[in-house]
């Protein structure tokens, strides 16, 4: 089974992801059609990645949350764009405080 | 304490109670080694994660870079067509794995090697357009992992709550009520047996009294 990989950004987003080989390419104009349209890719099983820039992620994490509970599949990858953006609190990070009840630093002992 | 907790105080109920306890605790040790497990699991992935993502990272930004003279040599318009004739489709599969009883994905790309040449024409496009290509395929290849480790670090932590929350409900809820049941009836049991033994006391005095 071999699932696609959608990319939702701006225009310099989605055509470096175009040329990496990315087919399924949607242009991020309002906030409202692209959460409909990350609706819509939730919906689709042919799709298996999601990648969409952290500025449009920070603005619809609760939503994102919510369809990632309901479905392992497809995933959702939130990276930096072209300005390097990252927003300040690391979800990840955030889910290890939860988690473990304390701040980790993972660190490799040499 | 005749609030009583809805147990009767006999002897038999106390031998229940005590072999509940005995399972509650077993259950209680069994999801503790599981949550230990779990955090081991889940450093590991983090671990990875960390190492992933500044490789992603520092190749997605150079994808950019590569990007941005791209766009400024043959234009933005050019580019972004350039990338939707891109012929070359990058398909994922998606397995899942087991990890200590939690799924977790395993994705690998696959791909397309029919079509190894891009799809735009290599005749009047340029060669930065090739060399940003050749950077966003490295980035998301990198990419994809970390997709993968991210979600799996999710999965973990999901499940580590979960058994978080047993394990909390048995050590502070479950096990306490059982004991404070057992104190309950032992004290019933004793008071009894200490009715029983006064009133044996009276009725021999009692009658000790009326053979006189």
């Amino acid at each position: 089974m071999s699932l696609k990989i959608a990319c939702i950004g701006d225009i310099d987003f989605i055509s470096g992801f175009g040329l990496a080989g990315v087919s399924q390419l949607y242009l991020h104009e309002r906030m409202e059609a692209t959460l409909a349209k990350i609706r819509e890719l939730f919906d689709n099983p042919e799709i298996g990645l999601i990648i969409l820039p952290h500025r449009i992620a920070s603005q619809i994490s609760p939503e994102l949350k919510e369809l990632r509970r309901k479905k392992p599949v497809p995933l959702v990858l939130a990276v930096p764009d072209k300005s390097g953006w990252m927003p300040e609190v690391d979800e990840l990070r955030e889910l290890i405080k939860r988690t473990v009840g304390a701040e980790v630093v993972v660190r490799r002992e040499e | 304490m005749a609030t009583a907790l809805g147990v009767a105080p006999t002897r038999m109920e106390l031998i229940k109670l005590r072999r509940r306890i005995a399972l509650a605790q077993k259950g209680h040790d069994l999801l503790r080694e599981k949550m230990d497990a779990l955090i081991m699991e889940f450093f590991g992935i983090l671990r990875e994660i960390e190492d992933v993502r500044k490789n992603a990272l520092e190749s997605l930004s150079k994808a950019f870079g590569q990007l941005s003279i791209c766009q400024a040599e043959i234009g933005t318009i050019e580019t972004l067509q350039a990338a939707r004739e891109m012929k070359r489709d990058v398909t994922l599969r998606i397995q899942t794995r087991y990890l200590m009883g939690v799924s977790v994905p395993h994705v690998e790309i696959d791909q397309d090697k029919k079509a190894p040449l891009p799809g735009y024409s290599i005749h009047g496009t340029s060669a930065v357009l090739d060399k940003a290509t050749a950077a966003f395929v490295q980035a998301l290849a990198h990419l994809v992992k970390l997709a993968e480790l991210e979600a799996a670090a999710y999965a973990l932590a999901r499940e580590l709550e979960r058994t978080k929350r047993r394990v909390n409900a048995l050590e502070h809820v479950l096990i306490p009520r059982l004991q404070q049941m057992i104190k309950f009836i032992q004290s019933r049991l004793d008071e009894i047996e200490r009715e029983n033994f006064t009133r044996l006391k009276r009725i021999k005095a009692i009658l000790e009294r009326r053979h006189q």
